[in-house]
C-alpha cells in the first residue's frame, strides 16, 4: 500500500515536473516572441527615420528658402547704385547674404524651377511626407510600448519563480522602472 | 508638475546583478591568470626538458597532456568571460539608461547612486523607498 502511494505521488511530481517545465518552456518561447517583434518594430522606426521626405516637400522647403533670400533682395537694391555694392564690401558673411538675395531677387522663379525639375527627376522613389512619418513613429512608439510592458510583466513573473531574466540593454526605462504620471500632489 | 512614482526596488536589483556579474567576471579573471600561470611553467617545464634531453618520452606525454588540458580550460574560461562580459555590459547599459532617466525627471542620485529624495519635481518610489 506505502509503495502504491510512493509510486502515484513521484508519478504526480514526475507530472508536474513536466508541466513545469513546458509551461515555463511556453512563456519563454512567448518572451521571444515579444522580443522579435519589438525588433522588428525598432527597425522599422529606424528606416522610416532615414527615409527622405517626398519630393514635392523638397522642392517645397527649397522654393521658401529661396524666396526668403530674395525677400531681402529689396535691401540690396540702394546699394547697387553706390560704390558699397556687396562686390567691394570685405565682410564675407555681408558679402554672401547680399549676393545670395542678388540672385535670388533676380532669377528666384527660374531656380526654383530648375531645382524641381531636377528634383523629380531624380528623387528616390521611397518617400514619406513628414507629417505622415510623425504619426508612423508614433504608432510604432505605442506598440512598441505595449510589447515591452508585457515581456516585462512576463520577465517579473519568471524572476517571482527565482529565474534571473536578462532584460535587453534598450529596454525602455519607463517600462522597466514601472513609471507612472500620478495626478495627486506629494 | 505632475508626480512620478517608480519602482525603486527594481533599480536595486539592477544594480546587486550588475555588481554579481562583476563578482564573477573577477573571479574568471583570477581562473584565466592562474590557467596562464600552469600554462607558463609547463611549457617552460617542457623547454628545460627538450633542452636538457634527460627525459622519459612518458614524462614529456605526461607534460603534452597537461598543456593540452590547461589549453582547453582557457579556452573555456574565455568562452565564459565573453558570456559573462556580454551580460555585465547588457546590465551596464540598462542601468546607465535608467538613472540618466531618473536624473533627467530631477531625482537625485547621489554617487553611490542611493535614491536621496527629489528636486524640482514632485516625487514618490514604490519598492521601498519614498520621498
Amino acid at each position: 500500500m506505502k509503495k502504491e502511494q510512493i509510486k502515484k505521488a513521484d508519478g504526480r511530481l514526475a507530472d508536474l515536473a513536466r508541466e513545469t517545465q513546458e509551461t515555463v518552456q511556453k512563456v519563454l518561447t512567448g518572451l521571444s516572441s515579444i522580443r522579435l517583434q519589438i525588433a522588428e518594430k525598432k527597425s522599422e522606426c529606424s528606416r522610416l527615420e532615414h527615409l527622405p521626405i517626398s519630393a514635392e516637400e523638397a522642392i517645397q522647403i527649397i522654393g521658401q528658402r529661396i524666396d526668403d533670400s530674395a525677400s531681402k533682395f529689396d535691401d540690396c537694391l540702394p546699394a547697387l547704385i553706390h560704390d558699397s555694392y556687396p562686390l567691394i564690401v570685405d565682410s564675407l558673411d555681408g558679402m554672401q547674404t547680399m549676393t545670395a538675395a542678388f540672385v535670388c531677387g533676380v532669377l528666384g522663379p527660374e531656380i526654383k524651377k530648375n531645382i524641381a525639375t531636377k528634383i523629380r527627376e531624380s528623387w528616390p522613389k521611397e518617400t514619406i511626407t513628414a507629417a505622415e512619418r510623425q504619426t508612423r513613429l508614433a504608432v510604432l512608439a505605442a506598440e512598441i510600448h505595449e510589447l515591452e510592458t508585457a515581456e516585462e510583466s512576463i520577465c517579473c513573473q519568471l524572476e517571482e519563480f527565482g529565474a534571473k531574466v536578462d532584460r535587453r540593454p534598450d529596454l525602455s526605462p519607463e517600462v522597466f522602472l514601472e513609471v507612472l504620471e500620478a495626478d495627486e500632489k506629494v | 508638475m505632475a508626480k512620478i512614482v517608480w519602482n525603486s526596488k527594481k533599480l536595486e536589483n539592477l544594480r546587486q546583478r550588475k555588481e554579481s556579474f562583476q563578482g564573477i567576471i573577477n573571479e574568471i579573471r583570477r581562473d584565466r591568470e592562474n590557467l596562464n600561470q600552469r600554462f607558463g611553467a609547463m611549457s617552460r617545464s617542457r623547454a628545460d626538458m627538450l633542452r636538457i634531453g634527460n627525459y622519459k618520452s612518458s614524462d614529456i606525454e605526461g607534460v603534452n597532456a597537461e598543456i593540452e588540458r590547461i589549453e582547453k580550460d582557457l579556452a573555456a574560461v574565455q568562452k565564459r568571460y565573453l558570456e559573462v562580459s556580454e551580460h555585465h555590459k547588457n546590465v551596464i547599459a540598462l542601468l546607465s539608461a535608467c538613472e540618466t532617466f531618473l536624473q533627467n525627471q530631477k531625482i537625485n542620485l547621489d554617487p553611490s547612486g542611493e535614491f536621496r529624495g527629489f528636486s524640482g519635481g514632485n516625487v514618490k518610489t514604490r519598492g521601498g523607498q519614498g520621498s
